[in-house]
C-alpha cells in the first residue's frame, strides 16, 4: 500500500473512532478514562485503543485526531516567527515549496526581534583586518570545550562549517556590519559580528532583513495562531501530516504537505517548566526572554515520541537579571524585569564583577555557565558591574547609551550608580567597607599592567583596560534565565528530529533554541543566532526536498 | 421613471439614517472607552465590523482606513520617548493596545514599565 492510501485508511479509520472517541462536550462532563476506553473498545476494537496512545488520555483532543478535511495546506508549515522559522520559510520558499508561518503571539520575532544580535562564525577575512587569528575548526574546538563535550560533535563540526556561509546570506539581504568584530559576553573569543540592516541594529536588524525577505516572496506569517498539537499517523509511529491550531477560540487544521518545522523557540519565560528542569530558578528570577517563550510545543513534539537532550543545562546570562533583592515573589511570568540599560552590555574587557562587599568574584570573560554558578553560591545572589565611562564606550551598540544609563539612574536608583570616586560609588552601593572595592579595583589594575590575573585567570588579551577614570558607572544585579541549551535531539546535518529510539519522525524537522546539541552544557554567546540561522535554512531546504503525502 | 430614482435616493437616504441611529448600540455613543469619540464622527458598527451585527473582529487596515498610514499614526506619538507606534515590533494590530469597547492596555508593558496613557 502507498504512502497516501495509507493515510487515507488512517483518516477514514480515524473519524470512525471519533465518533466513539469522547469528544470536548464529555470530557468536560467528567466521563473517566475507563468508560472512555470500554467505549472505545466498544465502538472500533482495539486498534482504537493504541490510538489513544499511552498517555492518560485528556481527552481534549486525541492525540490521533487526523481530521477528514484540513482548512489551510502547505508544502512546509513552520511554527515560529524567529530567525530559524524565518530562515526555514525562505529557503523552503526559494526551493520551489509553499509555506506558512504560524506565529501564536500577536507581533512577530519572538526572541529573536529582542536578541543583542551577535552572530559567531570564523570570519578569517574579516577578522585578519583587526589582527584576530581564527577559523571553523577553532570555533568547533571552543563550542565544544565551552560545552563541556557534551555537545553533539557532528551537529557541531556542521554548524561552524557553515556559519560563515549563513553571515553572508544575510549580507545577502543587505545585512551590514554595526562595528567591528567583538567578543559577545561569553563568546569566548572575537568572532562576533554586530549585525545593521536600514536604520535597525541589534537582532531587529536581522529579524528586519529575514521578514522583508519573507515579505517579498508573499510568505504568509500568521499571528495569533497558536498550535495546539501536532498530527502524526498514529502516535509513536508514521509521518507527521500536520498540526491543529487556535485561531480566536476556533480550532484549525492545517496540513503541512510535505514537512512540519518546529522552530518555536525555548522555556524560559515558564517557571514551571524552567524549574522542572533546574529548580534552583524560581519566580525571583528575571528572564531576558519574550512572554511567549513557554515551550508547549516541546510537549507536543514529545507527544509523539519526540526525543530530547541536555534539558536541565539551562542558561542565565550573568548580572543581568533584576536584583532579586528588590523582587517580591511570587511573580510568575511577570518577572520580565528587564534591565534596559544594563551594564552586560558591556564588553568582557571593560568592567569587573565583585559582589556586594565589593571583592571580585569571577573573571567577567569566562564562560557564561562559570559565571552564573559563581553567582548562584553568592549569598544574596546579586553582582556588582564596576565600569567606568571609558568602559562604556565599549559596550554592544546602543546597550549602555549614555542616555539608557542615566535613564536606568533615575528610575532604578537602587540598582545603578554613578559616582567620580571608587570610594564614593562603594558607598552609594552600600558596601560595608569602601576600602574592599577600592582594593578590588586597584589590583584589577595592576593586573592590567601586568598582563596577568593570578585570581581568576581573566586572560591577558582581556586585560587591556583600567578602571581608573571617573565617572565610574556601577549596576547590581542577578542572575536572568536566558537560554534553553538543550532540546529536541535531530539528526546532526539535517535537522530532523528523532524519536526516542534514534529513528527519523519522518516530516517533522527543527531549528533554533527548540533544539539541542550544539550547545552541550553551556551556550557560548554568540552561537545561538548562528545556529538559529544555519539549522532554519538546513530544515527548510530539507523540508522542501521532502516527498508530499496527499 | 424620474420618480424611480427619488424614491430610490429618498430609501438609501433614510436607510443610511437609520443606520446611524438604530446601528449603534446606545451606549456606544457614551461609551467611555473609544466610543464617544467615533460616535460624534457618525462611525457606527458597520463602518468598522463590515456587518450589522458585527461578526469580524476589526483589522488594523480597517483602522487605518480612517485613522492615516502607519507612519502618520507614527508621526502623532513622536514626542512620546520611546514612540509606541515605532517599536522594535514594527508595525502592531491597533486593537492590540486600542481596545475599544474595553479598557485600553499598553503592550510594551508585558516587557517594560512605562508610562503611557493609551486611549
Amino acid at each position: 500500500m502507498s504512502d497516501k492510501e495509507e493515510i487515507k485508511k488512517e483518516q477514514r479509520f480515524t473519524y470512525k473512532h471519533e465518533a466513539t472517541c469522547m469528544s470536548e462536550k464529555e470530557a468536560k462532563k467528567g466521563l473517566d478514562r475507563r468508560e472512555f476506553i470500554k467505549g472505545a473498545v466498544v465502538g472500533t476494537g482495539a486498534a482504537a485503543l493504541m490510538s489513544l496512545g499511552t498517555r492518560e488520555a485528556t481527552a481534549q483532543e486525541c492525540i490521533c485526531e487526523i481530521p477528514l478535511k484540513w482548512d489551510k495546506e502547505a508544502d512546509v508549515v513552520i511554527i515560529g516567527s524567529g530567525y530559524a522559522g524565518l530562515a526555514a520559510a525562505i529557503e523552503a520558499y526559494d526551493a520551489k515549496a509553499s509555506a506558512i508561518i504560524l506565529e501564536k503571539m500577536p507581533v512577530y520575532g519572538g526572541n529573536s526581534i529582542i536578541a543583542a544580535g551577535g552572530y559567531n562564525c570564523a570570519d578569517p577575512e574579516r577578522q585578519k583586518a583587526q589582527g584576530i587569528q581564527d577559523s571553523p575548526d577553532h570555533h568547533y574546538e571552543q563550542t565544544m570545550m565551552a560545552g563541556d563535550d557534551r555537545a553533539d560533535p557532528e551537529k557541531v563540526r556542521y554548524f561552524v562549517d557553515h556559519a560563515l556561509e549563513g553571515w553572508k546570506w544575510l549580507e545577502s539581504m543587505g545585512v551590514g556590519h554595526a562595528g567591528p568584530i567583538f567578543e559577545i559576553y561569553g563568546a569566548l573569543w572575537p568572532r562576533t559580528h554586530a549585525p545593521k540592516y536600514e536604520n535597525k541594529t541589534r537582532g531587529m536588524a536581522l529579524v528586519g532583513a529575514l521578514y522583508d525577505q519573507v515579505m517579498a516572496r508573499k510568505i504568509p506569517l500568521l499571528l495569533e495562531h497558536k498550535v495546539t498539537g501536532i498530527i502524526r499517523q498514529k502516535p509513536l509511529e508514521g509521518r507527521v501530516l500536520g498540526i491543529r491550531v487556535e485561531v480566536q477560540g476556533k480550532k484549525l487544521f492545517f496540513k503541512a504537505k510535505k514537512a512540519l518545522v518546529l522552530a518555536s523557540g525555548g522555556f524560559c519565560a515558564d517557571v514551571e517548566m524552567r524549574m522542572r528542569h533546574d529548580p534552583r530558578y524560581d519566580a525571583r528570577f528575571a528572564n531576558t526572554n519574550h512572554p511567549g517563550a513557554t515551550g508547549e510545543t516541546l510537549n507536543m513534539a514529545e507527544d509523539i515520541g519526540a526525543d530530547e537532550i541536555g534539558m536541565d543545562y539551562i542558561q542565565s546570562s550573568g548580572p543581568s537579571g533584576s536584583d532579586v533583592r528588590f523582587v517580591t515573589p511570587p511573580v510568575g511570568s511577570v518577572a520580565y524585569e528587564k534591565r534596559l540599560a544594563t551594564l552586560i552590555g558591556m564588553s568582557v574587557a571593560h568592567c569587573i564583577y565583585t559582589d556586594l562587599r565589593g571583592k571580585r568574584f569571577v573573571a567577567s570573560d569566562t564562560r557564561r555557565d562559570i559565571i552564573s554558578e559563581a553567582m548562584m553560591r553568592i549569598p544574596e545572589k546579586v553582582c556588582v558591574v564596576i565600569s567606568n565611562e571609558e568602559g562604556r564606550k565599549y559596550a554592544l551598540i546602543g546597550q549602555a547609551s549614555p542616555q539608557l544609563l542615566e535613564k536606568s539612574l533615575r528610575e532604578r536608583p537602587k540598582e545603578f550608580f554613578k559616582a567620580d570616586t571608587i570610594r564614593e560609588l562603594a558607598i552609594k552601593i552600600g558596601m560595608p567597607d569602601p576600602r574592599v572595592l577600592e582594593e578590588t579595583v586597584a589590583k584589577y589594575n595592576s593586573y592590567v599592567d601586568a598582563k596577568h590575573d593570578p585570581e581568576f585567570g581573566q586572560l591577558p588579551k582581556n586585560l587591556i583596560w583600567k578602571c581608573d577614570k571617573p565617572p565610574f558607572w556601577a549596576a547590581t544585579g542577578s542572575a536572568s534565565i536566558h537560554h534553553m541549551c538543550g532540546g529536541l535531539r535531530t539528526t546532526p546535518t539535517t535537522a530532523q528530529v528523532l524519536d526516542r529510539w534514534g529513528k527519523i519522525i519522518p516530516g517533522l524537522y527543527a531549528a533554533g533554541e527548540i533544539t539541542g546539541g550544539v550547545h552541550g552544557t553551556n551556550r557560548m554567546g554568540g552561537n545561538a543566532i548562528a545556529d538559529c540561522i544555519v539549522f532554519g535554512r538546513v530544515a527548510g531546504k530539507n523540508a522542501a526536498a521532502q516527498d508530499p503525502w496527499g | 421613471m424620474i420618480k424611480e430614482v427619488i424614491h430610490k435616493g429618498l430609501d438609501l437616504f433614510f436607510c443610511g439614517v437609520l443606520l446611524v441611529e438604530l446601528g449603534t448600540h446606545p451606549s456606544w455613543a457614551s461609551s467611555k472607552h473609544l466610543g464617544d469619540r467615533h460616535a460624534q464622527r457618525g462611525i457606527n458598527c458597520e463602518l468598522c465590523h463590515g456587518s450589522l451585527p458585527p461578526k469580524e473582529l476589526v483589522s488594523m487596515e480597517q483602522c487605518l482606513r480612517c485613522h492615516g498610514s502607519y507612519q502618520q499614526v507614527a508621526a502623532l506619538t513622536q514626542k512620546l520617548s520611546p514612540n509606541p507606534h515605532d517599536s522594535h515590533y514594527g508595525k502592531m494590530r491597533c486593537t492590540l493596545c486600542h481596545k475599544v469597547h474595553k479598557d485600553s492596555v499598553l503592550y510594551c508593558n508585558t516587557c517594560h514599565s512605562f508610562e503611557f496613557k493609551v486611549p
